[in-house]
């Protein structure tokens, strides 16, 4: 099989995903063109040379729709023999985006590639693009739908994680977050995002609380606890997992990840590709996986596809130096850890979603990003990235400094 | 309690409804009249008498279940499709409790001139048997989905002063063109609409998951296309849940 490797990372920071929030007056398309166009300057790419742009997008509608990889790849004033297309994993879909890229190359069906992922939510809400999953009585049936704030609390309540936990959890994320900004951690992924005028609009990620401590997490009422009695989500939660006896809500919107705007690429490709190019291989893809799982609890499938890449890869999660965990909520992480028998030294080591937020589409590359930013920081070698993914999903790639 | 029948007064063109329960031969003899009616030079014709009724399914089967089930359920639907494609102006005039078949003849006339003790009640869930003329199709296009999902879900009834805010009741305009022109877009209000109802159906239904899962589905499926089709998907949901739970 032939190697994939990643030339480059690299990811807008992250915009509140509020009207309020630096990003919000910048479209999806341009925050994905833009980052395009950021990977073609920085790595001086004669662009004829790609094969294929994919970039993930969890709404795919509206301003998102009809295929924003293509319209970016044109906005990002490409050559326009390059095609793009949009992928969809829900949250994973950034890392998807990259798996599929990196599959092209292993494949031989292509020599350089573009995986990637976008997201404005303040821009297209979550929810925007509809879906059977959740509106299909037939299928919302069938699945026990819950929304994923019921299911994190769920995993917290079938795993006893109490509200200290989580919120103590949320704390060292913050922490961790700012100490890695103030430190400089993400320089080498992060660009600033300019308009049209040269004017500068974001240049650091803009939801990090660095001051955030148990006392102020305290303070906060669970985001899920109204909408689990009320509208019936938690008999339904319960009613799957019926040696419960209630739901604890614990999580809030201080140990949840942000909602933000943002959108991230990775240059992948072969040996020969870079080669051509003058482009230093930084890692390269060694294997990736994704599963699915059972959709009510729906948020354990990091431990799962964890499991199933490390057979593929033949290794075990000692193997493995650093661990980039998506912290799409506190509880998740921390099953994760206790799934994989792990401690935090060496999982999202310069914090994660909860601190910066989670730009559905685009997260999974960013954390690809991140960690083969930190692999070098700390000279280590091997890394693996994993999501937890709607609909009981999970998604692992591990990759391998070269 | 008796079997319902339908007298026609030619004199002031009035339907009266006799009695309380609706058995196979009772519908196809109201069937038999409007097809007359439909024929005639008529041009107003008005329900009146009891609304209060109740369906015997079960008279409508026989040990063939599945061999006539498509032929009842035509039967059912050709009630509403002959009042809607008529040149006639059908009129209901409704007081009291209003429920069952006799319901679902209102919903299906031009107009419907209720007096101000009437209450409306969509017990067919209750029972176990979701709406069965092309009703739900109907409501959802006359006072929304929202409206119609939270009183065939959660309230199973409608005040005269409810009714009459929804416009469902004593409205002038034609209802059943109305009906043909609605158009109902998947919005995120949609998505949103239908999360909030599947999971309180879902957490409520207890031993009547498949009532509300055909229910909210014939609602889901025929909110956003055109409405022939939407009575084509009542009918099919339909159809699946009498296969299901009916024991005929």
């Amino acid at each position: 099989m032939i190697e994939a490797y990643i030339f480059d990372a690299i990811r807008t920071p992250r915009g509140v995903g509020k009207k309020t929030g630096s990003l919000h007056q910048i479209s999806p398309i341009k925050l994905a063109s833009k980052t395009l166009r950021k990977v073609k300057e920085r790595n001086a790419l004669d662009t004829k040379l790609i094969d294929d742009v994919i970039l993930g997008c969890v709404h795919p509608v509206f301003e998102q729709g009809s295929d924003i990889a293509r319209v970016a790849v044109l906005d990002a004033d490409f050559d326009q023999s390059v095609p793009g297309t949009q992928v969809d994993r829900f949250c994973a879909s950034g890392l998807e985006a990259c798996n599929i890229a990196a599959a092209q190359v292993m494949s031989g069906q292509s020599d350089l590639t573009i995986g990637g992922g976008v997201e404005s939510m303040s821009r297209v809400p979550m929810g925007s693009a509809g879906g059977a999953w959740m509106t299909d009585p037939s299928v919302s049936f069938k699945t026990y739908f819950v929304p994923q704030g019921i299911s994190a609390d769920l995993l917290a309540t079938e795993y006893n994680y109490s509200r200290d936990e989580v919120d103590f959890y949320a704390v060292e994320s913050q922490k961790k977050a700012d100490q890695a900004w103030k430190n400089k951690f993400f320089k080498n992924s992060i660009f600033s995002i300019f308009d049209q005028n040269g004017d500068l609009l974001l240049d650091h990620d803009e939801l990090i609380r660095g001051n955030t401590t148990m006392q102020t997490l305290g303070s906060l009422i669970p985001s899920f606890e109204d909408i689990g009695k009320s509208v019936g989500f938690d008999d339904i939660a319960l009613t799957k997992y019926p040696h419960n006896k209630k739901i604890n809500h614990v999580h809030h919107a201080g140990n949840s990840s942000g909602i933000v705007d943002g959108a991230a690429a990775v240059l992948i490709g072969n040996k020969e590709a870079g080669r051509m190019l003058g482009l230093k291989p930084r890692a390269k893809i060694k294997a990736f996986t994704s599963v699915g799982t059972e959709p009510t609890i729906m948020l354990t499938g990091p431990e799962y596809a964890t499991k199933k890449v490390l057979k593929k890869a033949k290794m075990s999660s000692t193997d493995i130096d650093l661990f980039e965990v998506n912290e799409a909520f506190a509880a998740v992480v921390l099953r994760y850890m206790e799934a994989m028998n792990i401690t935090d030294d060496i999982v999202n080591v310069n914090g994660g979603a909860i601190a910066m937020g989670h730009p559905l589409g685009a997260t999974g590359a960013m954390l690809v990003g991140t960690l083969l930013d930190e692999l070098e920081r700390k000279n280590l070698t091997t890394g693996l990235v994993t999501l937890c993914v709607g609909a009981g999903m999970g998604t692992a790639t591990i990759i391998e400094r070269v | 309690m008796s079997l319902i029948t339908f007298d026609y007064f030619e004199k002031n063109s009035t339907i009266k409804i006799l009695g309380n329960k609706l058995d196979k031969k009772s519908l196809e003899c109201l069937l038999e009249l409007l097809k007359k009616i439909n024929n005639s030079h008529i041009k107003n014709v008005k329900f009146t008498g009891n609304f209060n009724s109740e369906l015997l399914l079960e008279t409508f089967f026989n040990e063939k279940k599945n061999k006539n089930i498509d032929q009842v359920l035509d039967l059912f639907h050709s009630i509403c499709k002959i009042m809607q494609e008529s040149k006639v102006f059908f009129t209901s005039e409704i007081s009291g409790l209003v429920k069952g078949p006799a319901l679902e003849i209102a919903l299906s006339s031009n107009y419907i001139k209720a007096s101000n003790d009437t209450v409306i009640e969509f017990n067919q869930t209750g029972l176990g048997i979701m709406p069965f003329f092309g009703t739900a199709q109907r409501l959802l296009r006359l006072i929304g989905y929202q409206s119609t999902l939270k009183a065939l879900i959660i309230k199973k009834k409608l005040t005269f002063d409810e009714s009459l805010k929804l416009g469902l009741i004593n409205n002038e305009k034609d209802s059943l063109a109305e009906i043909k022109n609605k158009k109902i877009i998947w919005d995120q209000n949609f998505t949103n609409t239908f999360i909030f109802f599947n999971s309180k159906a879902l957490s409520i239904c207890k031993d009547q998951k498949n009532q509300y899962k055909a229910l909210l589905s014939t609602i889901f499926e025929g909110c956003v296309c055109h409405y022939e089709k939407s009575l084509e998907i009542e009918k099919r949901w339909l159809k699946w849940l009498i296969k299901k739970e009916i024991p005929i």
